[in-house]
């Protein structure tokens, strides 16, 4: 009797084990290894949200590509690597693995599994000043054990899988659409797509424009940048003979008038001005051309655009809302960065001689904008007060 | 190393029992040795430097042992030096931040400090008090630092766990693998499948206690009334799990305390070691009920008190033991006014009290919780004001949408309150509403693990089904342990071990 109760009990341990490895290898709620694909069952991937730090390393590792694209939740909606087939007039085997709070750290650990056999020649690389702080959010799951082999194993042999196997099943069969309440991310290239909700545009950045001033500009603090791993990704990049297009994003005008409101204008300037010089004192250790910064931020023809009322169901052309700007401005930014397309004043390639003079025109801008639009203005100083 | 970790479960238990049981094959003292040997690498294991200040203590409290038979001076020092090196290290960041020091000092607590310290204590007044037999060193040290209760207790006693160290019984006995195995992984379950899930809902509601509404408060207190229930007694039940497959009997420290129909019986089953740590050594040398009614409610409320200051340098504990002093004087009155017919036992808010006597007596525990959990004053404060709706009742955004046309949405309400959040963009309503439904149910339900060794004796003696001893059982926790193996990645402390 008790030889059998061991027995059994070890029997049903390792069965249950088994059972539960094999569902989540089948279902594969974060898309990891898509082998299987089954309508209804498993086709919908609705958890790579919550370990995106997790899908993008393994992203990066599968799939041996030759161009990423790096940056925060911005260039993760807004880049949509297919664009590069066209510019390049070849297939090309591009992947964003720009994810929501993306570190330094987190897009140099991505940089190095991406060239993990050498095949990478090109990074993209979307520079945000939020997340450049000391102190700015660090989102949990992003570290190195993403990208350790046994990774995939506690992936299979997980509790925590297995319980978003049994919600993805439910949910496939549901029908429950993706992009609408969930976000969605194509699962062989990495891009986000953004959620149809149902708020208006004036809603969504009155809600974004909140959560940035309190959590983001408030709450941790940017008054000191910490630039050690953009400078260790552009070491890398030359002495691995891949080039590096960096770019500023541009969120709309708002969010920097937010910025200016909440205290941070004249660090962001600063901040931009560091990225530079960094940039050229690596370039001239490496005895090698700098690589190109482009400043989509700031005050253009396309970060003005009109924000549709409060109530108005309009959608605007270039952005979602206050921080994220479409995949068609995403568009405009590679065709000016690779094709030397000129879109007026939307992007400025920058360097140590004329950063000074492009701030200035920045500020200008600021002051401009604030003159023309005194009602928003007046809105945006009281949600930094809030 | 945790006992919730793939190198304790598959690599230091198996080595320990195994060596323990090889090397008991031919000299049983060995086997002791060992034991020790494998309890300070543990200690070492978990906390480097911090096993001088173990090492530092035994000694220390061995040789002054020898002295102490009625020799009253002695044992006040002996006394008072546990209690100095305890409150160094407990206390002096709380007396520095108290008076404002704004020097550097910042000392940290070594781990089980308080359950070793505890169980010395014990064993010296004891010492005093009655002569005991000769102990050896090693004995001594094994008894001290048994790794399965050295960390986070239970506070074991002398009496009763002396006798199994100095003869240990080193025959490997399957029958109490079996039950050792049962109640480890039972334990196991209840910290990795209860326990850590429902902690998010707590640190989520703790944390941000300024913006909580009436549903999140609850939800937030609840999840930690059942979280470091089933952490704290998963643990224990680990303790005693590991303790039976080296035939060894720890004691129990829980006994369904959430069925309590009051606060005196809450404390006979919650942390029952240190509640009788403190009634023997505290509330009775003071002279416990012996000196009249108001001395003993004095000595209750002190005694409270101070075991909530043991539980480390905040405030807050403090309050949370003045509470329990409080919650145990009104117990204790009624009581007595009850049982002296000074109130007619007809009358209608006393028939009310005894039928609600459950319901009252988790409330109030439930209330206690949140001194108990929160970081300030403040934070508890809100939380408070949170639970009695001071804050507004907000009802969750997907919930809000439904809830005036719900006989329209009726068949979509399991869906929105699958999708249903706390508090905007954050934890899932439907799973917090399923833990805690779960753990209720358990631990009104369930079986408690105590009664383990009393089901498998049923299950040998055949009173129980044969389907059931061979298969039902095995089964089901074979199932259990293989959903808590498979939630062992992340690193999980278990909640008494700041204590």
């Amino acid at each position: 009797m008790n030889n059998k109760y061991l027995n059994n009990l070890l029997i049903s341990t390792l069965l249950s084990t088994l059972l539960i490895v094999i569902i989540n290898f089948i279902i594969d709620p974060i898309g990891i290894f898509n082998k299987i694909n089954i309508t209804n069952l498993n086709d919908d991937k609705y958890y790579i949200r919550e370990h995106e730090g997790f899908f993008k390393a393994q992203l990066a590792i599968n799939t041996r590509p030759s161009t990423i694209i790096l940056g925060t939740s911005r260039a993760e909606f807004g880049i949509n690597p297919v664009i590069f087939n066209k510019i390049f007039d070849h297939n090309v085997n591009a992947i964003n693995l720009a994810t929501s709070y993306q570190s330094y750290e987190e897009s140099f650990l991505l940089a190095i599994a991406a060239n993990r056999n050498g095949s990478l020649k090109e990074i993209l690389f979307g520079l945000d000043y939020f997340v450049s702080g000391n102190q700015s959010f660090k989102p949990p799951g992003r570290g190195v054990e993403n990208y350790a082999p046994e990774a995939k194993i506690a992936y299979l042999a997980s509790l925590s899988t297995f319980n978003n196997s049994i919600k993805t099943i439910y949910k496939s069969s549901k029908n429950v659409p993706r992009c609408t309440e969930y976000d969605s991310f194509n699962i062989s290239n990495g891009h986000r797509c953004f959620p149809t909700v149902k708020k208006s545009t004036a809603e969504l950045f009155f809600e974004n424009e909140q959560a940035y001033a309190y959590y983001i500009y408030k709450k941790n603090s940017l008054s000191s940048f910490d630039l050690e791993y953009y400078k260790r990704l552009l070491e890398y990049g030359y002495a691995n003979h891949i080039n590096i297009e960096l770019f500023i994003s541009p969120a709309h005008a708002r969010q920097w008038v937010l910025l200016y409101h909440c205290g941070l204008w004249d660090d962001w300037q600063n901040w931009k001005k560091e990225l530079v010089s960094i940039n050229e004192s690596v370039a001239y250790s490496y005895n090698a051309k700098p690589f190109n910064i482009w400043d989509f931020s700031g005050f253009n023809n396309i970060t003005t655009e009109t924000v549709p009322a409060q109530g108005s169901n309009e959608l605007m052309k270039w952005y979602y809302e206050s921080s994220h700007y479409k995949y068609i401005t995403g568009d405009l930014i590679i065709d000016t960065i690779y094709n030397n397309t000129n879109y007026l004043d939307f992007g400025l390639k920058i360097n140590n001689k004329n950063i000074i003079s492009h701030l200035y025109f920045v500020n200008k801008g600021l002051l401009n904008w604030r003159e023309i639009n005194k009602v928003n203005d007046i809105e945006l100083a009281r949600i930094c007060k809030k | 190393m945790l006992f919730n970790s793939y190198k304790f479960i598959f690599i230091f238990f198996p080595c320990v029992a195994f060596i323990y049981y090889l090397i008991g094959k031919f000299n049983s003292y060995y086997s002791s040795i060992w034991l020790s040997i494998a309890s300070l690498f543990f200690y070492y294991i978990f906390s480097n430097n911090d096993i001088y200040i173990l090492i530092f203590s035994i000694l220390l409290n061995y040789s002054i042992r020898q002295y102490i038979y009625s020799n009253r001076g002695l044992l006040i020092i002996a006394v008072i030096i546990n209690l100095g090196l305890l409150s160094y290290f407990k206390y002096l960041n709380l007396i520095l931040n108290t008076f404002n020091y704004s020097g550097t000092i910042n000392v940290v607590l070594p781990i089980g400090i308080s359950f070793f310290t505890f169980t010395q204590i014990a064993f010296l007044v004891d010492s005093y008090y009655t002569k005991i037999e000769k102990i050896g060193v090693l004995d001594y040290i094994l008894f001290v630092t048994y790794f399965p209760h050295l960390i986070a207790g239970p506070i074991i006693h002398h009496g009763s766990m002396m006798p199994q160290f100095k003869k240990p019984d080193v025959s490997f006995k399957i029958v109490n693998f079996n039950i050792g195995i049962t109640i480890f992984i039972i334990g196991l379950s209840k910290k990795l499948l209860i326990a850590d899930p429902l902690s998010k809902y707590a640190d989520f509601i703790f944390l941000n206690s300024d913006s909580v509404n009436v549903i999140s408060a609850w939800v937030g207190v609840l999840a930690y009334t059942f979280q470091i229930y089933f952490d704290f007694s998963g643990y224990c039940d680990m303790a005693i799990g590991i303790s039976k497959i080296l035939n060894i009997n720890l004691p129990i420290n829980f006994d369904s305390p959430y069925k309590a129909k009051n606060i005196i019986d809450f404390w006979r089953r919650w942390h029952i070691t240190l509640s009788s740590f403190l009634r023997d050594y505290l509330y009775i040398p003071m002279g416990g009920g012996k000196k009249g009614k108001s001395r003993k409610y004095f000595n209750l409320i002190i005694t409270m008190l101070l075991g909530g200051i043991w539980h480390g340098s905040n405030w807050n504990f403090l309050l949370w033991g003045g509470l329990h002093g409080l919650y145990l004087y009104v117990n204790h009155s009624y009581t007595y006014l009850i049982s002296n017919n000074s109130i007619e036992k007809k009358y209608f808010y006393v028939i009310l009290i005894s039928k609600f006597s459950w319901l009252i007596t988790f409330i109030s525990v439930v209330f206690s919780w949140v001194l108990f959990r929160a970081a300030t004053v403040d934070d508890a404060l809100n939380v408070y004001s949170g639970m009695l709706g001071l804050k507004g009742v907000v009802i969750p955004e997907s919930l809000n949408k439904i809830l005036p046309n719900f006989l329209e949405n009726y068949f979509n309400f399991g869906q929105i309150f699958l999708e249903s959040k706390l508090l905007p963009n954050t934890l899932s309503l439907f799973e917090a509403t399923f833990l805690i439904g779960l753990s209720i149910y358990i631990v009104l339900c369930g079986k408690n693990s105590n009664m383990v060794p009393n089901i498998y004796n049923d299950l040998i003696n055949k009173t129980i089904k044969k389907s059931r001893t061979e298969i039902i059982y095995p089964l089901t926790i074979g199932i259990v342990f293989s959903l808590s193996l498979l939630s062992l990645s992340k690193n999980s402390p278990f909640l008494y071990f700041q204590f």
